[in-house]
């Protein structure tokens, strides 16, 4: 197996990629001094893809909400009746796997044992094992899950601010499903996602710190099997309306103060890699210089007491569905919404400062150094941004090329109060 | 590591690291929780961070740090024991990656502005600056009801402790706050920078002799500071039980424990055994056997001899789980330990403090415990200790936990 290094002396870091036989991805970031290592291996499908087909067959099936995520708590079964985490923990890793809206990733942790537990990592994800008793069991445990999170505010207020966005995408959705929805899985639908998704070529193994890449391909060869298929899957395309489904979604909730969760649908045309990176940098660029604790907006909300510091900002930028967001608590949130439309307004009219961009982008470069600091991070985010094909070092690409007419263009498209939604979560009335 | 005992009051500690894109500057102010000025010292590092005299109001302040390539500057208030700590912390890019000459020497005006050169007017701070704070203090301590996780285990340590200085909620009191001008906080912070006991941090990559001359130019006065002690919780011979309704859908149980021991690393490893992380009992009997819950765990305060456990289930099954977890200490007592369970309890402590060498902020805050404790143990002798701990080691710690005060928040509320 070969492995090509992409290196970069101003960062002083390398990447090296190379593909399996079985056609995994494998990327490796040395790090060197370091103490831990981290390994995560990502599939492309999460909790958006609940429609999908087979190439060979013509229609397309639709299964339970939640099932990615499913998925991810029952891979850690294992066929001797134990679990998964029971060997990384004798290893000393520590284990952990997440779902988003569209990856499954599968993560360890560790400081010693690292090439056993990478062999261990890829060992479980590739031995499903599924059964009526231990489908039963996972309904009660993610039961527990779904209903903590409807007692957490921050959760409740996002999810209904993407229901008042989306129309039709899967977005809207909880990524655990409903307790109703997840009580349809059975252990042959997760078998059949499963082997369709869980290819080698729709997936992405990534792993840093103080590595030896020699020693990798003999652990690629024992754990990861080659499919006699290649991976054919198709997914279903939703095309969003060009306009939200609701303005607003109002809830309740035994909280101190009203939380909100309010911005803006982008609804400019898809794009994929470098210029879906540059997309989102200039997004970002955007958020610093509108909304980020520098700015007039933040200064005016937070002295006249809109605001507290538990405001904050956010971009989602993914191929088929991106959105801003302002959130935290507010005794009157319509209040930012007020403060929100009259900034974008005068920023429209007279522009953005351009000292305020020159201090965006250097904040925004060196928050882009520093995430080499972090090594869960990097691995983190790794998976998510290579199946939207971007680049661990495209960011220094891309830095030089943004200019202040790119932003501007940009928040004129994307402030457009048509496409604003609100979402709160106000405290429960009490009797 | 290297410290420096820059008079009897201050220590500078330091630590030069190259594998680190970033360096840290970190304050950290020692001082007595006591429920009269725990509200004046969580308030204090907010109006300090609000404005200085060289950068006056929350955009010059967040714009310098956006200039300085988006350095961080972060406050904390941290209760050890019955110590009130007041962290100043900043983080910042390395000089090799920044563009300007003197690049340092602004980072470092920019620490010393804001600690030392506070927007005072009269002799107070800022008033307008000193509302606005409380104000957001006022919400913060508000809405510590909004997470109902942490919320019932401070519920259930207030109770616990009732009557010591541990049960003081380390960032204040509504009323306390609501009272606080903007003279009585400045006197706070004189008191404080002259008085209090004085940790300083720089780690990582950046040349150490420079801001070790700037910091010790800043003529922090001597004292004889120590930094505050804490007694151990006494056993209390019953069990308290307190019930606490809300309009939620998921239950909480939080359970507060004592235990006696001088031996602290049996202790870490008795923690990981019983429940702290997947390998423990609680994870794999209340969540995986018995799927009562989706996370069940213990937490160790070794400075006030406390244990807690908390979980989240069904209001139904409040019961089951407190049985279940019962259950468990007691197979520790007995020795129900296999040697898998104790091999990944150590191994998972050791990850944890290797670790450790690759965050600037954990090793600082490492460090910062091993300082109030009075005793700084070398990471890798930390680890021979660990696995020397033996099983009857263990057994021997776990018999010496009581069950203390029993939290419930349960639903029905409206």
């Amino acid at each position: 197996m070969i492995f090509n290094e992409f290196k970069n002396d101003f960062l002083g870091e390398s990447l090296y990629k190379g593909i399996h036989k079985s056609g995994l991805s494998v990327y490796v970031l040395p790090k060197k001094g370091f103490s831990k290592y981290y390994g995560i291996i990502s599939v492309k499908y999460g909790s958006n893809d609940v429609c999908f087909k087979d190439n060979d067959k013509d229609n397309f099936v639709e299964i339970p909400d939640g099932i990615a995520h499913f998925l991810e708590h029952k891979l850690f079964e294992q066929p001797d009746g134990s679990n998964a985490f029971d060997k990384f923990s004798l290893f000393g890793a520590n284990a952990n796997a997440f779902t988003s809206f569209n990856n499954t990733s599968y993560l360890f942790q560790s400081t010693d044992c690292f090439y056993e537990s990478l062999a261990h990592l890829l060992d479980y994800v590739y031995t499903p094992y599924f059964t009526d008793e231990n489908v039963a069991k996972e309904q009660g445990i993610i039961g527990q899950e779904i209903r903590m999170y409807d007692d957490d505010s921050d959760w409740r207020v996002m999810f209904n601010m993407l229901k008042a966005m989306y129309n039709i995408h899967p977005v809207r959705r909880d990524i655990a499903g409903t307790v109703e929805s997840i009580s349809e899985i059975t252990k042959d639908l997760l078998y059949y996602c499963y082997n369709t998704f869980y290819h080698p070529q729709n997936m992405v193994l990534f792993v840093t710190g103080d590595i030896e890449i020699d020693k990798l391909e003999r652990i690629l060869d024992e754990n990861v099997p080659v499919k006699e298929k290649d991976f054919t899957a198709v997914l279903k395309e939703y095309t969003e309306p060009g306009k939200v489904n609701q303005k607003e979604i109002i809830d309740s909730l035994p909280v101190s103060m009203p939380v909100f969760s309010m911005g803006y649908k982008d609804n400019a045309e898809p794009v994929f890699g470098k210029e879906l990176a540059k997309r989102s940098f200039i997004t970002s660029l955007i958020m610093k210089m509108f909304s980020s604790e520098g700015t007039p907006l933040y200064k005016q909300m937070y002295d006249e007491g809109i605001i507290n510091d538990t405001f904050y900002d956010d971009v989602t930028a993914n191929r088929d569905y991106a959105f801003i967001q302002f959130a935290g608590e507010a005794r009157d949130p319509y209040k930012v919404r007020e403060c929100i439309f009259e900034e974008a307004r005068r920023i429209k009219k007279e522009g953005f400062n351009p000292d305020a961009f020159d201090r965006a982008k250097k904040f925004l470069y060196g928050k882009y150094i520093k995430s080499f600091n972090n090594i869960e991070s990097l691995g983190n985010v790794f998976g998510g941004n290579y199946f939207l094909g971007i680049d661990i070092f495209d960011f220094l690409e891309i830095y030089p090329q943004v200019t202040l007419k790119d932003v501007q263009e940009r928040f004129n498209q994307l402030f457009d109060e048509e496409f604003f939604v609100t979402s709160i979560v106000k405290p429960t009335e009490q009797e | 590591m290297n410290i420096v005992k820059i008079n009897n009051r201050v220590n500078l500690i330091t630590e030069e690291n190259k594998k680190f894109k970033t360096f840290t500057v970190s304050f950290y102010f020692h001082n007595e929780l006591d429920e009269k000025t725990a509200s004046e010292y969580s308030l204090l590092p907010y109006v300090l961070k609000a404005g200085s005299k060289g950068y006056p109001d929350m955009t010059a302040v967040s714009n310098a740090l956006e200039a300085l390539y988006g350095g961080m500057f972060d406050c904390s208030i941290r209760k050890k024991g019955e110590d009130q700590i007041v962290g100043l912390s900043f983080e910042f890019l390395s000089p090799s990656y920044a563009r300007e000459k003197d690049y340092l020497e602004n980072v470092w005006h920019f620490i010393s502005d804001m600690l030392f050169n506070p927007l005072v007017e009269k002799d107070g701070f800022n008033s307008g600056y000193t509302e606005r704070e409380k104000n957001n203090l006022i919400d913060y301590i508000d809405s510590l009801i909004n997470d109902k996780k942490e919320y019932a285990n401070h519920r259930c340590t207030e109770e616990m402790c009732k009557g010591d200085n541990y049960a003081v909620f380390e960032y204040g009191k509504k009323e306390l706050v609501e009272k606080i001008t903007p003279e009585i906080l400045y006197n706070r912070y004189l008191e404080m920078i002259k008085k209090s006991r004085v940790d300083i941090f720089v780690m990582g990559n950046v040349d150490i002799k420079m801001l070790e001359a700037k910091i010790k130019e800043l003529n922090l006065g001597d004292g004889n500071a120590i930094y505050p002690l804490c007694d151990m919780k006494k056993e209390s011979g019953s069990v308290k039980e307190i019930k606490e309704a809300f309009d939620v859908n998921q239950g909480k149980i939080s359970m507060g424990f004592t235990y006696r021991t001088d031996d602290r690393y049996a202790l870490t490893v008795f923690n990981s055994v019983f429940g702290s992380g997947a390998h423990s009992k609680l994870f794999n009997n209340v969540r995986e056997k018995l799927s009562l819950c989706y996370y069940a765990y213990s937490r160790v305060d070794s400075f006030k001899g406390i244990m807690k456990v908390n979980s989240g289930v069904e209001f139904e099954n409040f019961k089951k789980a407190y049985d279940e977890i019962l259950v468990q200490l007691n197979s520790v007592c007995e020795g129900k330990i296999t040697p898998e369970e104790l091999e990944a309890s150590k191994k998972s402590v050791i990850n944890n403090l290797k670790s450790l060498n690759d965050s600037l902020f954990s090793y600082e805050n490492y460090i910062l415990n091993g300082l109030v404790k009075g005793e700084i143990t070398d990471i890798d002798e930390y680890i021979e200790k660990i696995n020397s701990v033996t099983k009857e080691d263990i057994m021997k710690v776990a018999k010496t936990v009581k069950l203390d005060t029993v939290y419930y928040l349960t639903g029905g509320a409206k």
